[in-house]
């Protein structure tokens, strides 16, 4: 398999199409990532997509690690788009749609517990959501999520407890009201 | 016995979330955008020691204060889990690469 430094100077000497490896190498976590962020996969696709062609644009300017840096460019679009549609007037956390993680076979508690956390995940500061989203939806370690947000372990850790304990005065009530019953 | 943040594998704790209420979170509160401002409900500190994937007795996630929490963070377990498995649109690679316009070049 080709190192990604390789991929890259294959498509910096003129083979465009090399790039299509780095696309489908990354795209799974980063269309998670997008999506834990949004909620929305129309957006997060938009977002993926921009990021990879701005990667390519820019990407003679990569220096260290190519994952890194088309994540940092995707996160920038989804906080992007966060700091825009609250700055609108769209009724965004008053969505109630169903969840975009919704299956047929879903039976209705887990399907409201999931549109209940998209929903609590929806009124989370974007620090707070993307460090919940990394953690708790991409599975990531403290190591691995301070390496791509350039941020210590322990801000990280903090910004994680903070987003659980905000999720488990949204959601808490309900929830552990209803598991208290016999 | 030890616990870990594996969320396929975390234990009931004893409560059950079988009967949450079926009306959706109404009129969710936004947060304030500057997560210094932000208040929460805190967690026992086992339940975040756990959901860190630091070993937990099952003792301390039993006791009163922690097992109605570990019970909702079990199922959230789950169903982040499940979001983890989601993959990218087939489609996407395609209409990336057909969006590729301008010729790079190496800036060094």
């Amino acid at each position: 398999m080709l190192l990604d430094e390789e991929i890259i100077a294959r498509v910096l000497a003129g083979d465009r199409e090399a790039f299509e490896i780095l696309v489908r190498k990354y795209s799974d976590p980063l269309y998670r990532h997008a999506l834990g962020m949004t909620g929305s996969p129309d957006v997060a696709e938009d977002i993926l997509q921009v990021s990879f062609i701005k990667a390519f644009q820019h990407l003679g300017e990569v220096r260290g690690r190519f994952d890194a840096w088309i994540f940092r460019i995707l996160a920038n679009g989804c906080k992007d788009w966060l700091k825009n549609i609250r700055r609108s007037h769209v009724s965004y956390e008053e969505d109630d749609q169903p969840s975009h993680y919704a299956t047929p076979d879903d039976d209705l508690d887990r399907g409201q517990l999931r549109d209940d956390l998209d929903r609590a995940l929806k009124a989370l500061p974007a620090t707070l959501r993307e460090a919940f989203v990394m953690k708790h939806v991409e599975g990531r370690s403290y190591e691995e999520m301070g390496e791509l947000l350039n941020t210590t372990v322990g801000a990280l850790k903090m910004r994680v407890h903070r987003a659980r304990e905000a999720l488990q005065k949204l959601l808490g009530d309900r929830y552990n009201d209803a598991a208290r019953q016999p | 016995m030890m616990l870990h943040d594996n969320p396929e594998s975390r234990p009931e704790t004893g409560a059950s979330l079988d009967h949450t209420l079926r009306t959706p979170v109404a009129a969710t509160p936004q947060l304030a955008d500057d997560a210094e401002s932000m208040a929460g409900t805190p967690l026992p500190d086992a339940v975040h020691r756990w959901l860190d994937g630091e070993p937990v007795s099952e003792e301390l996630l039993a006791a009163p204060e922690a097992a109605p929490v570990a019970a909702l963070w079990s199922a959230l377990g789950r169903e982040t889990a499940r979001r983890r498995a989601v993959v990218t649109p087939p489609h996407v690679a395609a209409l990336i690469m057909d969006r590729l316009e301008t010729p790079v070049v190496r800036d060094d």
